[in-house]
């Protein structure tokens, strides 16, 4: 993309005195830095039906009505009538202006059946109509729209080549902004008649041609002199406001930047990302199919317009009812903000038209609704419609110009591939913020899982999280990591269970352990009792013993008394004594 | 087949001439002299000068000057220019050969 920077339509240029008087076409005063050489003619060529009248026609009714330059029309092709109704459908009021003497339309029909030239003579008839129509308003601006029928229709070709050339001196010295139109010739001249040679200012040509089914309009700066131009072919088309022709660059990256965050309708997302996203920054949602993409866009718009806040919602791929129902059923409800007049939800199909109307919609919707989220789902249905190159640059002028009204843009794009990370439309470098959406298959389910690949301006989370979308939103859960990496769907869950389990394992040995103790305890204090007891007994028995050895000692004792005594009075009894003894 | 009777079509006739021109000035004297000399009771001829009604030569489509409008008879038809050219004057104004340069009836 070639930077080419034009100064802002206000500022004259200071390297040159060259005045312009803005046309208003949209796109067309960025392209040439302010308009058309003010005072002077410019040219406007094209071939049949590439709205060169249209482009005399809107200089004439922007001029009356936005820059306070009235208008004269000569118009030498079609009559008032004819043109009054061609534009109405274009919003413009070639009657009203008439009648508020704005704007002068003299049909100059010239019908060369009924004219028979005889000899030589000058346009002063012209000169003098034109003149008084000039007068009569006050025009700064005319238009001759295609002078060069009178080349066919008068004859003498060199009194009119002198005569125009005189018609251009007429209005230069008079200050009159001129477009004069004229018809494209063969073999690539500019003009059928070569008046692009009287035309020393300012030469554009229209082009309308077919290019994979698509008609596609073009406009290109020849000539400018002393003017700083850009060269390149530019795309414009007829919108229901006039035309718009897309410069290649738009704005210059002077966007006022917010510092307040916005929430994109998910909590734990909005946690991810430091509070949320910057307001009127652009978001950039990617993901296979499948992966919940419109949903996630969803909740931000619904999020913004709980917060009363006005969103648009652009559909490529679905209805609106078609939307409402679908988001129903995952607890959004967007009808209620359709019903309060604060969400548009706008429905086309990307390949009905080409990629200029398409942006005109856009630029049309963001007009209309003033939106502060606006939501392009998706992106990538536009790669139907245009080169790849084509596309992104659309893409990127989306986004410039919602960044430039201050809107928080969240694009949505299918990537086929899960593996690649790349969106299929080539716009993540434009972006502030990315997520990426990924299915994951495992133990038989699929599941989402949400990254966020950049956020420029915030620390982010490095996370992945689970995604999922309930019954009351889309939701992001804490991801489980267990040892084959992060675990999602009913791995989690196992994975959760397995880990209770483990948990009540532990306390159920705990206590086991515990009664085993306690069983222990009165064990060790039971043996001690026993032993206490035993202890006790033989205690006991060894007072017995005790006992029944003094009385045993006594009877000896008492025995051997008796012996003695027996000793003393006989032998019998003295030898019984003898072995005991 | 040029004498006039009472049958014979009748001319309208208007020229635009603008200001002092000499083409005007030119065209304005052969317009008369044709009228005079052989539409002489048979012609209505008014001389407009643009500058003093542009209106009204906006209405009749004059771009060029001097032009000369036939109105009637019809077809209405703009004979441009300075009239010069005589043979294209006379058909323009659908009158016949000059009556003074009767059809040569062979050669010298």
């Amino acid at each position: 993309m070639a930077a080419t920077i034009h100064p802002p339509r206000t500022a004259p240029s200071t390297r040159s005195a060259l005045v312009k008087a803005p046309t208003g076409i949209r796109g067309f005063d960025e392209l040439t830095g302010g308009g058309l050489p003010h005072g002077r003619a410019t040219l406007v060529t094209g071939g049949p039906g590439s709205c060169k009248t249209l482009f005399g026609l809107e200089f004439l009714v922007r001029g009356a009505e936005e820059f306070d330059e009235p208008g004269v029309l000569l118009a030498f092709e079609e009559s008032a009538t004819d043109l009054t109704e061609n534009v109405a459908s274009l919003g413009f009021d070639l009657a009203g202006l008439e009648a508020d003497g704005r704007l002068v339309i003299d049909a100059v029909r010239i019908d060369a059946s009924e004219i028979v030239t005889t000899g030589e003579f000058d346009l002063d008839g012209l000169f003098i109509r034109l003149a008084a129509a000039v007068q009569s308003v006050g025009a700064r601006r005319v238009v001759l729209d295609t002078i060069e029928v009178l080349f066919g229709a008068l004859g003498d070709e060199a009194i009119v080549r002198n005569e125009f050339s005189r018609l251009l001196r007429w209005l230069k010295d008079h200050e009159l902004t001129t477009v004069i139109t004229g018809e494209r010739g063969p073999e690539g001249q500019l003009t059928r008649f070569g008046i692009e040679e009287y035309a020393s200012d300012c030469v554009l040509v229209l082009d309308h041609r077919m290019r994979d089914e698509i008609a596609t309009r073009r406009l290109r700066v020849v000539k400018y002199r002393g003017s700083a131009h850009g060269t390149n072919e530019y795309p414009f088309l007829v919108t229901d406001r006039g035309l718009r022709v897309w410069p290649i660059t738009s704005t210059a990256l002077t966007y006022a930047v917010s510092t307040e965050r916005v929430s994109l309708g998910v909590p734990q997302l909005d946690e991810m990302l430091g509070g949320g996203v910057y307001r009127g920054s652009t978001v950039l949602i990617t993901g296979t199919a499948g992966t919940g993409k419109t949903t996630l866009a969803a909740s931000a718009v619904d999020a913004a317009c709980a917060r009363g806040e006005s969103a648009l919602f652009v559909s490529f791929e679905e209805s609106p009812d078609q939307i409402i129902r679908n988001l129903r059923s995952v607890g959004i409800d967007l009808g209620r903000w359709v019903d309060d007049g604060l969400l548009r939800l706008w429905g086309e199909r990307a390949t009905a038209f080409g990629l200029e109307a398409h942006l005109s919609a856009i630029e049309r919707l963001l007009e209309e609704s003033e939106p502060a989220v606006a939501v392009l789902d998706a992106v990538g249905s536009l790669s139907n419609v245009g080169a790849e190159a084509e596309v992104t640059s659309a893409v990127v002028r989306e986004v410039d110009m919602m960044k430039s009204r201050g809107v928080t843009a969240i694009l949505t794009s299918l990537n086929h591939d899960a593996q690649r990370e790349s969106s299929s439309v080539a716009v993540s470098s434009v972006v502030d913020t990315w997520l990426l959406l990924r299915n994951v298959e495992s133990d038989g389910e699929r599941n989402r899982l949400l990254f966020v690949m950049k956020s420029r301006g915030t620390a982010h989370s490095n996370q992945v999280r689970e995604f999922l979308l309930t019954d009351h939103g889309a939701e992001l859960l804490d991801v489980t990591v267990g040892a084959r990496g992060v675990l999602t769907g009913s791995a989690r869950l196992a994975q959760a269970a397995e880990e209770r389990a483990a948990a009540a394992d532990r306390s159920a040995e705990l206590e086991r352990r515990r009664l085993a103790l306690e069983r222990r305890t009165a064990e060790v204090d039971a043996q001690v009792a026993a032993l206490h007891a035993q202890l006790a007994t033989e205690s006991a028995e060894l007072d017995r013993l005790a006992a029944e050895e003094t009385r045993g000692a006594d009877a000896r004792a008492a025995d051997r008394e008796r012996l003695a005594r027996r000793r003393e009075s006989g032998p019998a009894d003295g030898r019984s004594e003898a072995r005991d003894g | 087949m040029t004498a006039p009777d009472d049958d014979s079509p009748h001319w309208s006739l208007r020229l635009y001439v603008s200001g002092a021109s000499p083409h005007s000035a030119q065209a304005l004297e052969t317009v008369r002299r044709l009228c005079d000399e052989e539409l002489a009771g048979q012609v209505e001829l008014e001389v407009v000068d643009v500058a003093d009604e542009p209106d009204l030569a906006a209405r009749d489509r004059i771009v060029a000057v001097p032009t000369l409008v036939r109105r009637l008879p019809p077809p209405p038809r703009q004979l441009v220019g300075d009239l010069a050219d005589v043979d294209r004057v006379r058909a323009g104004l659908d009158l016949g050969p000059p009556p003074s340069q009767p059809p040569v009836p062979g050669a010298p």
